[in-house]
């Protein structure tokens, strides 16, 4: 088992929470870390991936939600679970809407905070195994000229190699030779396979996009 | 006539006429038909000093008085003519050259025969002294009828029939008659006053006024004829000799008797005034003896049992208060002190309330207020302040009820918070029980932890039990209780109350203290829920605002001079329009869409019940500050030095 990895983050400014919910998820098997305020955790300099945050929403300072939005952008693959006193819907909306993995009312049963923490965890190695294929697809598809990167595009998108030509204007005979050397530089097995490739590529981040080798505006 | 034919009458006649003459201690003189004068004794010679020859024939009238000759003339004459006897009296000059007063009479001397007339023979004497002694009585009656007619006093003489004999003016125009009524004998002083002691017998009357020289004065009024009413006062007395009359006088006392009418009507007036004063009056003197004492008061210490009863007039109001100081009142011991400090012009005034016999029974105010006058003393009151008393304690009734209630609805703002204090301990109670079972459950025995678990859970159970004793603390239905209160602790336990309502509503809190402040006097539920109703309306007020540096909510305290404390609010809100500055602390102003509008009014209802005052001001960099001003506890801060 890798669980002596999985290290659980518990920020809250109450010592007896702090203490109680380290202890119980402790017993279940996890390793923790405690912090007093946000501030402290984000001042942590070690990487916190592979954990995940067990975060109190009512914290001094800097809010539940101020640090979510901190998060998100120093590590955003690190999932949240959100403890919180008093659970007004609207704060819990924002906060699931900014990718909390749940929002706990205190207080909870140990059954709903290590379902949520092993749901974070579950979401971390999805999360990171679908960082890992982003980054093939990326690396693939950075090897595609951009002749090869235009006729990718035209094809994800259902049209026949005719079609394609004559969008491109080029002929047709090129478009399939060019298509093949896709597939290949791609590794894809099937369109079908090609097409969830390029789902892949758009969902992913803006990053991931605006990194693309090959934007229409630069095309010569 | 002469002496020749005298001689030839009788020698022996003669000489014996002459020694007669000579011994006559009287001036004796003859004259002849022809008026001229023929002999004067040897008395006259001695009177005049002049030899016999020079007063001879008319001779003599030389010495007669200037004034007084022509009348001597006349009369001589007139007396030759009718040949009858006469008298007169005049002024002739003596040897030495006074003149002096002769009565002189005279008589015609007749023949034997009675048939021719032979001239006079006359004798004076000397009236000189008689003269002077009826001048001077003259004088001195004169002089005594001035003094009775120009006296003012009023005088008559009286007699004992109810005649007036005499009276002077002054005593006419006292009963506005006329002398000539007098004089006719219209008068009676009967008619004018009852004056029986004027008839009195003889010896009586001497008895009555033995050793007064006159009776007292007796009281007499009168209507005079012009319809003026006079009132007099008459003394009289009578004669030694004559004890059937006597001297009167009468004093006009008409203005006096108005005056004393006036004062006694004045005093009478006064009396009533005292009677119907309000409450249970007493006057008492400097050593606190009660002079006198209105209906009520008397009325007051016969029904009442407490140590009052004793104090009816004459009795010593200070010894009865002391009696009862001493067998354990404390309000008369109060009272003992009030009173001498009064009465000892320490205090200008003095009162106290005290209830009396029990504390449920009336409830009177205790008045002390000097009397101005030379001799000191005091007025005391008792006033009846039951009703008032009784209306106060509904009205503080009252105050503590709506501020329970305003109490209780701050509850309701404060549920969220509540909620999330509250939330901490129990999830830390129900995580460290799962934990514990947890391990229970695995089957590996550890104690040591389990204990450690135990003993976090009954931490965290006594920290909920704790918040929910402050709860019922603020929403207890208590009695206004007094106590010493530390302004800075006060402000920490609202603070802590307040902790999770500020985290929730992301408006931090901070307190700034000066150390060591002196107590104030005060009920510390109301007082905490002055506090708790600025400080949630503070952090209201900034609910809404952009997250910034600045956005927090100041707590401070200071003081202010030598004898308040000042709490102050401040926040940085959108502060009160001016508009609404004046008006925010009454009763049903609220700008919350759905305040009840009393909490304010109920924050300065409590300050104002604590002699404090409540203030709001807008602050120069946005926001309002509420300052609460708090009265120093005196004994404490004057006896900590």
């Amino acid at each position: 088992m890798d669980q002596d990895e999985r290290v659980v983050f518990v920020v809250d400014d109450d010592p007896s929470v702090r203490k109680s919910v380290a202890r119980l998820l402790q017993v279940a098997g996890f390793r923790t870390e405690t912090f007093v305020s946000a501030v402290d955790f984000l001042e942590r300099d070690r990487d916190s991936i592979g954990g995940c945050v067990v975060l109190d929403m009512h914290l001094p300072e800097l809010s539940g939600l101020d640090a979510q939005v901190k998060l998100a952008e120093s590590q955003p693959l690190l999932p949240i679970v959100f403890i919180s006193g008093y659970g007004d819907v609207p704060t819990s909306v924002q906060a699931m809407k900014a990718g909390a993995v749940d929002f706990l009312s205190k207080p909870f049963s140990a059954e709903d905070l290590l379902g949520a923490v092993r749901e974070a965890f579950a979401r971390n190695a999805r999360e990171r195994s679908s960082r890992f294929e982003m980054d093939e697809i990326r690396g693939r598809l950075s090897a595609l000229t951009p002749r090869e990167y235009d006729v990718f595009r035209e094809v994800v998108t259902g049209q026949l190699n005719k079609q394609v030509a004559a969008t491109l204007g080029i002929r047709e005979k090129t478009v399939k030779v060019h298509r093949a050397r896709v597939m290949q530089k791609m590794s894809a097995a099937s369109l079908a396979d090609l097409v969830r490739m390029a789902e892949r590529a758009n969902t992913g981040s803006d990053a991931l996009r605006a990194g693309s080798p090959v934007s229409e505006e630069c095309r010569p | 006539m002469n002496f020749g034919t005298l001689s030839m009458r009788a020698e022996a006649d003669d000489d014996r006429f002459r020694y007669l003459m000579d011994i006559v201690p009287q001036l004796v003189w003859m004259a002849g038909p022809d008026k001229r004068c023929i002999y004067f004794n040897q008395e006259w010679l001695e009177f005049t000093g002049r030899p016999v020859a020079k007063e001879l024939g008319y001779g003599w009238t030389d010495n007669i008085h200037g004034d007084d000759v022509k009348r001597w003339i006349a009369t001589y004459e007139q007396a030759f003519q009718a040949q009858q006897a006469f008298s007169i009296e005049y002024r002739l000059r003596r040897h030495d050259g006074a003149y002096r007063w002769l009565l002189h009479t005279a008589n015609p001397m007749f023949s034997r025969a009675k048939d021719a007339f032979e001239g006079y023979i006359g004798a004076c004497v000397d009236i000189t002294d008689r003269r002077c002694a009826e001048e001077s009585l003259r004088e001195t009656k004169a002089k005594f009828r001035e003094l009775f007619e120009c006296n003012a006093l009023p005088i008559f003489y009286w007699h004992q029939d109810g005649r007036i004999l005499d009276a002077n003016s002054a005593y006419l125009r006292l009963i506005g008659r006329e002398r000539g009524e007098l004089e006719r004998g219209k008068l009676r002083w009967s008619d004018f006053a009852d004056l029986g002691c004027l008839t009195l017998s003889p010896e009586a009357m001497a008895e009555r006024t033995a050793g007064r020289g006159g009776t007292e004065g007796l009281e007499a009024e009168y209507v005079c004829p012009d319809g003026k009413h006079v009132a007099m006062l008459v003394a009289g007395s009578a004669a030694p000799e004559n004890p059937d009359r006597g001297v009167a006088c009468a004093v006009d006392f008409t203005v006096r008797k108005r005056t004393e009418s006036a004062l006694r009507s004045n005093e009478a007036l006064l009396r009533a005034v005292f009677a119907s004063l309000y409450g249970n009056v007493a006057v008492i003197d400097r050593e606190g003896c009660i002079l006198s004492a209105n209906g009520a008061w008397t009325q007051l210490a016969r029904d009442t049992t407490g140590f009052s009863k004793e104090a009816y007039v004459g009795a010593n109001y200070l010894d009865v208060c002391r009696r009862a100081a001493a067998a354990g009142d404390r309000s008369a011991a109060a009272a003992v002190n009030g009173i001498e400090s009064v009465l000892l012009a320490h205090a200008p005034g003095y009162s106290q309330e005290y209830s009396c016999p029990s504390e449920h029974g009336p409830w009177y105010e205790l008045v002390i207020v000097p009397l101005r006058r030379q001799e000191g003393g005091a007025l005391i009151f008792h006033l009846d302040v039951t009703s008032r008393v009784r209306a106060e304690g509904e009205a503080q009734r009252l105050r503590n009820e709506l501020s329970h209630v305003t109490r209780v609805s701050i509850l309701g703002e404060l549920v969220a918070s509540l909620a999330h204090e509250l939330n901490q301990p129990l999830t830390a109670i129900l995580s460290n029980t799962q934990a514990a079972l947890r391990l229970l459950g695995k089957g590996t025995s550890a104690p040591d932890e389990l204990r450690e678990i135990l003993e976090d859970i009954a931490m965290d159970d006594q920290r909920a039990g704790e918040i929910i004793r402050r709860l019922r603390q603020l929403t207890r239905k208590g009695e206004f209780v007094l106590q010493h209160i530390d302004v800075n602790q006060l402000v920490t336990e609202v603070y802590g109350l307040l902790e999770s309502d500020s985290l929730i509503r992301r408006v931090p809190m901070e307190c700034k203290f000066v150390p060591d402040l002196p107590p104030v006097l005060g009920d510390r539920i109301q007082l905490e829920q002055v506090l708790l109703n600025l400080m949630l309306n503070g952090l209201e007020s900034m609910k809404d605002l952009p997250q910034d540096g600045n956005l927090r909510l100041v707590v401070s305290t200071r003081r202010a001079g030598e004898a308040s404390i000042i709490v102050a609010v401040k926040d940085r809100g959108v502060g009160v329009t001016p508009d609404k500055l004046g008006s925010i602390f009454k009763p049903f102003f609220s700008t919350k869409p759905d305040g009840m509008g009393m909490g304010l009014s109920i924050c300065r209802t409590i300050v104002q019940a604590h002699n404090g005052r409540i203030g709001v001001s807008n602050n120069p960099d946005g926001g309002a500050t509420f300052e609460v001003e708090l009265p120093i506890t005196r004994e404490v801060s004057s006896g900590s030095g």
